[in-house]
């Protein structure tokens, strides 16, 4: 056989080959122009019969022929493979548009996101988190926080006190936490107290007999009102964005001076005003002698809030009694 | 406290409009709750629309047996016509008139108008009309020495603002209207008339012995009292104007000399007290404690049981005065009265505030006197009232002044150092400058080049007795408007720790299994140990108890994280949710022998009401204590730490539905998990099913791998898997077959897998089938056949030998 014999043998397998249009075609082709009784393989088979001279040459051509042709049967039937698979996707039915899976999320307690946020500020400050009993003793909330005998927030009118032990209470604020620091930890100090705190209110919108604080104490060399003022305002940016603060004197037993912290608001009717968001002061020196401190070598500086209140202002809720009630109504929405 | 500003403007004027003196106010501490608007609006030239009237004469309506009509001077060359229904005017009166145009509180501009055929161009006031005072009776009658036409506002405080001013409670001396006018001073350097303290002329007969006599048995509470007389007293009403000051201050007016008492306390800060000197049984004032048993009869008409803790003013028989609070009605003053014990002294304010919170009475008077008044006070009230009872009232004074007690304190110096201010502050203030605050204060300053001394006035002594008190004050005064903005440089990094750590991850995690956090009240009702079924010797009934709770609803600290998800679960169900998935971290607290309390941190989780087919494609996953099992191995999984359900007998749980969560080689329990008991559920009126999860963070926290993991090499090498089908009697728990598994296979199998379990028609009775899968590996090479064989022997045989298991 010549070689443009081989040439035509292979020419027509390969066009064959290229308008099989099923994949049964294709297996047709291949047995026909591959298998045993094909041409192609007689031509193979009969190549030791040829006078030795011609075996080299149409070896070559009759092997270059039969690898094109297996080469073209293996890519015609993965085109037509792919195109069945696609023709067979293609039928499926679905609507992509049905609710996906489901994995129900829970929601952290507003209350607990905000205090996160605090303790986030305050820690990229430097601060550590602190805390202590909630049942108190009369003296670390109130005495050494030179509340006087028969102040008011003593009375148990103001205050839990225990049954059966009138020097022991629910503590009224956190900053018993801030005396059990100073007894424990020589200055330097720079601490945030976050906690529920217990005030014999009764419940309404804006009232809550167990509500939550965050203390904050620095207690170093050279600590003035002026760092107290830097800090009130970092956290206020943080916490509530820009706004303008203003430090409006006022009075609390444990500190000197004290002053209100106000924040300028904008409320939903679109008046603007100062809304009072924490008490803070420089720290009493009667506290520093109560924990052992001396006042004149440390100076330092408190702030209280309360996050409830924090909550209640920044996420625009009305009762402070939705934070209680375990509604998933409420806890959801802040998922 | 109300601060009406015509009366603050008597001793100290800005100059500023409202807003401004608040804000002035508020930057200097003083809190302004409110600005009220009384009376009559002064905008728009309202107020010339109110002016003095003379009546000239009055004659009956024609046709309205109720009307009169008035020709009235104004001042202008005719007299006006005015109809009036007032029964008591009369020719003569000096009256206010309302002009046509005129604009009176809640109306509409005044019109001219015809009434029952006679025209009217005005209208005579009565004080309620000018929102003065409630007395509607009839018209204002104003004193006859004012010139007709004359503005009305020149002479009533017809149009007033009042603040309301929150006070804290260091500050008695800012309860009174001159003590704000030193702050008002103070705050914006306005000049301070001083307070007429000039005594008036005495005219009475005799001496002031010859009337009462005085005896103070109880010093310790009273350390000073005064007392005067007079006689001749006529009593009605007090003039216009100070009524007008006493109601717009927020009290009421009664009759001239109950107002005088009043307004000199409004005005001084010392409350004062005027008996019926003829309603005395005898002569004699005995200042004493109370006795057991005694009584008295207040103003307000209530008899109180008196106590030896309370100081009362006796008569030669009975107390007449609760001391600092209320008098008693018996020697109140009345239209009859016509002699006066009045009375100016100091109580001890502890002593008040606890009589007046034993008795639920509290007054303008004990509000004062609870914060502790100076002993100079009385004499400078009693001056002021004298002199008014004299000059307003013709009141005829009785020389002589019984006076007994302390008559001035001792203020003493303190240093005020110019560094120290400075360093507090944190800005610079000059020596002039504190020393100019410190005098506007009325603090008696000694200035020095590196210190002040200062001496405070007496109505501060108890205030400020320290330095730090003092660099309060010249801070205050000064503002903080221009004080710098710094951080401290704090050495050293902020971290939360592991506790901190554990519970916020834990939250999270929580979060992500579908549970939403809930916060409720720590204090909870006693019976929810009944409730949670506890044994009558359980401990947990042990409980911090409140002494003064708000209701039996909160009674109690709680000793369970249970009750709190449980009612919160019943609202949720009451409010169209039936099922959900809570949790709560927070503490419970155990009593301790020192009266304080132990107080564990926990996570309580749970899963309440039936799983409803809530999803086209998902099988609604069952609540029980599978479920309550798996969710527990997620949460302890952020702690790093892996627990194995043990048997466990909470009385709240479902007799054997539930576990006991044990970490491997540690005892104490790192929590449960259980179905709640049906008969709990019922009790908290949840609908079942209910599970719960209780972690104990302390006890995880134990557990919890605190050293960086090392790495294992099971990545690069084959990894055996082998699974056995084993046939167990019933009874063989699962954990046992896990651990049993492990501990034979050690160390080659790595994991066990219980992933089947078969009780049913396909096995034999009171049997089960179960599957287990072997892991079997070794870090860093590839184990051979006969090991894997082995390994998988080894199992099987202690399978077998501990639990009778065999293969199927």
């Amino acid at each position: 056989m010549s070689e443009p014999d081989i040439q035509a043998l292979r020419d027509a397998a390969l066009a064959a080959i290229a308008s099989a249009a099923t994949l049964s075609d294709l297996d047709r082709v291949r047995v026909e122009r591959t298998g045993k009784k094909s041409a192609l393989s007689g031509l193979l088979a009969g190549i030791g019969k040829l006078p030795p001279e011609q075996r080299g040459p149409v070896g070559k051509r009759a092997n270059e022929a039969r690898k094109a042709v297996e080469a073209a049967l293996a890519a015609r039937n993965d085109t037509l493979d792919a195109a069945e698979m696609g023709a067979r996707l293609a039928d499926d039915r679905t609507d992509v548009t049905l609710p996906g899976d489901p994995f129900p999320v829970g929601a952290l307690h507003l209350l607990t996101q905000v205090r996160r946020e605090v303790e986030d500020v305050f820690l990229a400050l430097g601060y550590q988190i602190v805390d202590g009993p909630e049942v108190e003793t009369d003296w670390h909330n109130f005495t050494a926080l030179n509340t006087p005998e028969g102040h008011p927030a003593r009375s148990s009118s103001d205050t839990f006190f225990l049954d059966g032990n009138p020097e022991r209470l629910l503590r009224t604020q956190t900053s018993p936490v801030q005396i059990r620091t100073m007894q424990a930890t020589p200055p330097p100090l720079y601490v945030i107290c976050p906690g529920a705190v217990y005030r014999r209110d009764d419940v309404d919108a804006t009232h809550s007999p167990m509500f939550h604080q965050v203390e904050g104490l620095a207690v170093d060399e050279g600590l003035s009102m002026a760092h107290l003022k830097g800090t009130l305002t970092y956290m206020v940016r943080e916490l509530l964005g820009e706004r303008e603060l203003r430090l409006a004197p006022h009075f609390f037993p444990f500190t000197e001076p004290s002053v209100d912290v106000q924040v300028s608001w904008t409320d939903k009717h679109g008046r603007t005003g100062w809304l009072e968001i924490a008490g803070a002061g420089m720290v009493d020196p009667n506290v520093f002698e109560a924990v052992g401190y001396d006042p004149e070598k440390v100076t330092g500086f408190a702030f209280g809030f309360g996050l409830d209140r924090i909550a209640m202002i920044r996420h625009g809720v009305p009762d402070l009694r939705l934070l209680f009630e375990g509604d998933l109504r409420f806890l959801e929405q802040f998922a | 406290m109300r601060l009406p500003l015509e009366w603050l403007r008597e001793y100290v004027d800005p100059g500023l409009a409202t807003d401004a003196l608040a804000e002035a106010l508020i930057q200097s501490g003083t809190i302004v709750e409110d600005v009220h608007e009384l009376g009559v609006s002064a905008a728009n030239g309202n107020l010339d629309n109110f002016r003095i009237g003379r009546v000239v004469s009055v004659e009956q309506h024609p046709n309205a047996d109720r009307l009169r009509v008035c020709q009235v001077d104004l001042g202008e060359p005719q007299p006006r016509q005015i109809v009036c229904g007032a029964p008591n005017v009369a020719a003569g009166q000096t009256v206010g008139v309302a002009l046509p145009g005129a604009v009176l509180p809640g109306n509409e501009p005044l019109e001219t108008a015809t009434l029952r055929g006679v025209e009217s161009s005005g209208m005579i006031l009565s004080a309620r009309e000018l929102e003065l005072g409630d007395d509607h009776s009839g018209i204002m009658v104003l004193a006859d020495d004012l010139a007709p036409g004359a503005s009305l506002s020149g002479v009533l405080a017809i149009s007033e603002t009042v603040l309301e001013l929150e006070l804290t409670s260091n500050r008695p001396d800012c309860m009174a209207i001159y003590g704000m006018a030193r702050e008002v001073h103070a705050a914006t350097g306005a000049p301070l008339a001083d307070l007429d303290v000039s005594e008036p002329h005495v005219a009475g007969a005799g001496t002031i012995a010859d009337y009462v006599s005085l005896t103070v048995e109880a010093p310790d509470l009273c350390p000073r009292y005064m007392a005067r007389v007079l006689t001749d007293v006529p009593i009605g009403p007090s003039p216009a104007w100070m009524q007008a000051r006493i109601e717009a201050a927020g009290m009421r007016a009664i009759n001239n000399v109950v107002d005088i008492t009043n307004y000199v306390m409004l005005l001084t800060g010392q409350p004062l007290h005027a008996f019926d000197l003829d309603r005395m049984a005898g002569p004699a004032v005995v200042v004493r404690r109370a006795t057991q048993g005694e009584s008295a009869t207040t103003l307000d008409g209530q008899v109180r049981a008196l106590d030896p803790s309370m100081l009362v003013i006796c008569d030669a028989e009975r107390p007449a005065v609760i001391a600092g609070i209320m008098g008693a009605e018996d020697v109140e003053v009345s239209e009859a009265t016509t002699r006066l014990l009045l009375e100016a002294a100091t109580f001890d304010g502890p002593t008040t505030l606890r009589t007046a919170l034993a008795l639920g009475l509290r007054s303008e008077s004990s509000a004062r006197f609870e914060k502790r008044l100076p002993v100079e006070l009385p004499a400078r009230a009693m001056a002021i009232a004298s002199r008014l009872l004299v000059e307003l009232c013709g009141a005829k004074l009785v020389p002589g002044t019984l006076d007994v007690g302390a008559s001035a304190g001792t203020s003493a110096p303190v240093r005020l150092r110019h560094a120290r201010l400075d360093a507090v502050l944190g800005m610079p203030t000059t020596p002039q400058r504190s020393q100019e605050i410190l005098e506007r204060l009325d603090f008696r300053v000694a200035a020095g080049v590196d210190e002040h001394m200062i001496e405070a006035p007496f109505e501060r002594r108890n205030d400020v007795t320290r330095e730090a008190d003092l660099i309060e004050e010249v801070g205050r005064i000064q503002g903080f408007e221009a004080l710098p903005e710094l951080l401290p440089a704090i050495v050293g990094q902020g971290r939360r720790t592991p506790p901190q750590a554990l519970r916020d991850r834990l939250g999270c995690r929580a979060a992500d299994l579908g549970f939403s956090e809930v916060v409720t009240y720590r204090f909870v009702p006693e019976a929810d140990a009944d409730r949670l079924m506890m044994a009558a010797d359980d401990p947990r009934r042990q409980v911090v108890r409140l002494a003064n709770p708000l209701s039996d609803e909160m009674a109690v600290m709680r000793r369970s994280m249970l009750p709190g998800l449980l009612r919160a679960a019943a609202h949720n169900q009451a409010h169209q949710r039936p099922s959900g998935r809570l949790f709560e971290i927070g503490r419970t607290y155990a009593p301790r022998g020192d009266g304080l309390a132990d107080e564990p941190e926990f996570f309580a989780g749970l899963v309440f009401g039936p799983s409803p087919k809530a999803h086209w494609r998902a099988p609604a996953a069952t609540t029980d204590i599978h479920l309550a099992v798996g969710l527990a191995g997620a949460l302890v999984a952020t702690a790093g730490c892996a627990v194995t359900p043990h048997g466990n007998s909470a009385p709240y749980f479902h007799p054997v539905r539930q576990a006991r969560l044990m970490a491997d080689g540690h005892e104490r329990p790192i929590g449960w998990a259980g179905e709640v008991h049906p008969l709990v559920l019922r009790a908290f009126g949840v609908s079942g099913p209910a599970a719960a999860i209780v972690l104990d963070l302390g006890s995880l926290l134990e557990v919890a791998p605190t050293a960086p993991r090392a790495f294992v090499d099971i990545i690069s090498v084959p990894v055996a898997t082998r699974d056995l089908a084993l046939v167990v009697d019933e009874a063989v728990r699962a954990a046992d077959l896990i651990a049993t598994a492990h501990g034979a296979g050690v160390p080659l199998v790595r994991h066990v897998e219980l992933f089947d379990h078969y009780v049913g028609e396909q096995v034999e009775m009171g049997t089960a089938s179960v599957a287990l899968r072997l892991v079997l590996a070794d870090p860093g090479r590839t184990l051979t056949d006969e090991e894997i064989s082995g390994g998988v022997a080894a199992v099987v045989a202690a399978l077998t030998e501990q639990h009778g298991a065999h293969l199927r």
